[in-house]
């Protein structure tokens, strides 16, 4: 990852780009969300998440505000196309959305030298996983032994992790 | 700023460090907590309603109705121990497409808040119906 690492622009851009820029990177991250929606799933509750290659885009290139707001918008404008905003579904989407972006910003910071884009991924797509299972558990499973769940959404992670990861890594490629 | 494609190391140790440390963590969670839960049994819990708890037995083939919060909620059993969400009224159907299932697993419906999975050992226990 070391070669994107000086590829930060964020300085570069005026306010107004700034907002153009985040519109652009959520259209485009709501896009892939939508499209993937009714794609056919190894489990129904597990979910490529294609969408975070914008959001890792975006804390690699830009800042992790940036990553925040098209993890948050994103949601926003999927659960408006695909109905139930911030139904139970759509707020456990912003829950791991935010946890991945979170995690991808804390491995960033802590190991930008040591994890490539693909361990950062990894990590984000676990960290989704694992809020999202949290909150369930928390709010839903009422001691019922949810956490088993865990250890299949762990080998789900893994590789879309990876595919997020090289996603991201064309994207800021071809950006470059 | 460095041209395009002159990309080193696509994949580090640490990368590989990571996934390893999550496929032992994944197979942990599943020795720990998996093989304990031998019941047959399943509960049904509606979660909004903690009094309306419905304790199955797996031996028998039958229908529950169960209502939800947002509407009716069918669960099936196939007399071999698994069960599943025939039918739901939640919008994206996601406990029903997740199909029949054994324990040590365990499914909520999140928009009817009920919840299926194995029948816990619950001392405090004192209001099963049917």
């Amino acid at each position: 990852m070391n070669e994107f690492l000086e590829t930060r622009e964020y300085s570069r851009y005026r306010p107004l780009q700034y907002w153009t820029l985040l519109a652009m990177l959520t259209a485009a991250s709501s896009a892939l969300q939508i499209l993937e929606s009714p794609l056919p799933r190894l489990l129904p509750w597990l979910k490529p998440g294609l969408a975070n290659s914008l959001a890792l885009y975006a804390l690699i290139r830009l800042s992790p505000g940036f990553c925040v707001g098209v993890v948050f918008l994103r949601t926003i404008l999927t659960g408006l196309v695909l109905g139930g905003l911030f139904s139970p579904a759509n707020l456990l989407s912003l829950a791991g959305g935010l946890a991945g972006a979170l995690s991808m910003w804390v491995g960033f910071l802590l190991f930008p030298r040591r994890l490539s884009l693909y361990g950062i991924s990894v990590l984000g797509a676990t960290a989704n996983n694992v809020a999202q299972l949290a909150l369930v558990q928390f709010l839903f499973a009422s001691g019922f032994p949810l956490w088993l769940h865990l250890s299949l959404m762990i080998w789900v992670s893994i590789p879309s992790g990876l595919i997020v990861g090289h996603m991201t890594r064309e994207l800021l490629r071809r950006t470059a | 700023m460095p041209a395009a494609g002159n990309q080193t190391a696509i994949f580090s140790f640490f990368d590989a460090v990571l996934i390893a440390f999550l496929l032992v963590l994944s197979i942990s969670i599943w020795v720990v907590n998996g093989p304990e839960t031998v019941s047959r049994d399943w509960e049904i819990l509606v979660l909004d309603h903690p009094e309306r708890r419905l304790i199955v037995q797996g031996d028998h083939q039958q229908s529950i109705v169960v209502e939800g919060t947002n509407g009716e909620v069918v669960i099936e059993t196939d007399g071999n121990g698994r069960f599943r969400f025939l039918r739901s009224s939640c919008p994206n159907q996601i406990c029903v497409r997740t199909g029949w299932l054994k324990a040590p697993m365990s499914v909520p419906c999140i928009p009817n808040k009920v919840m299926l999975g194995p029948a816990r050992k619950d001392p405090y226990l004192d209001g099963i119906t049917r």
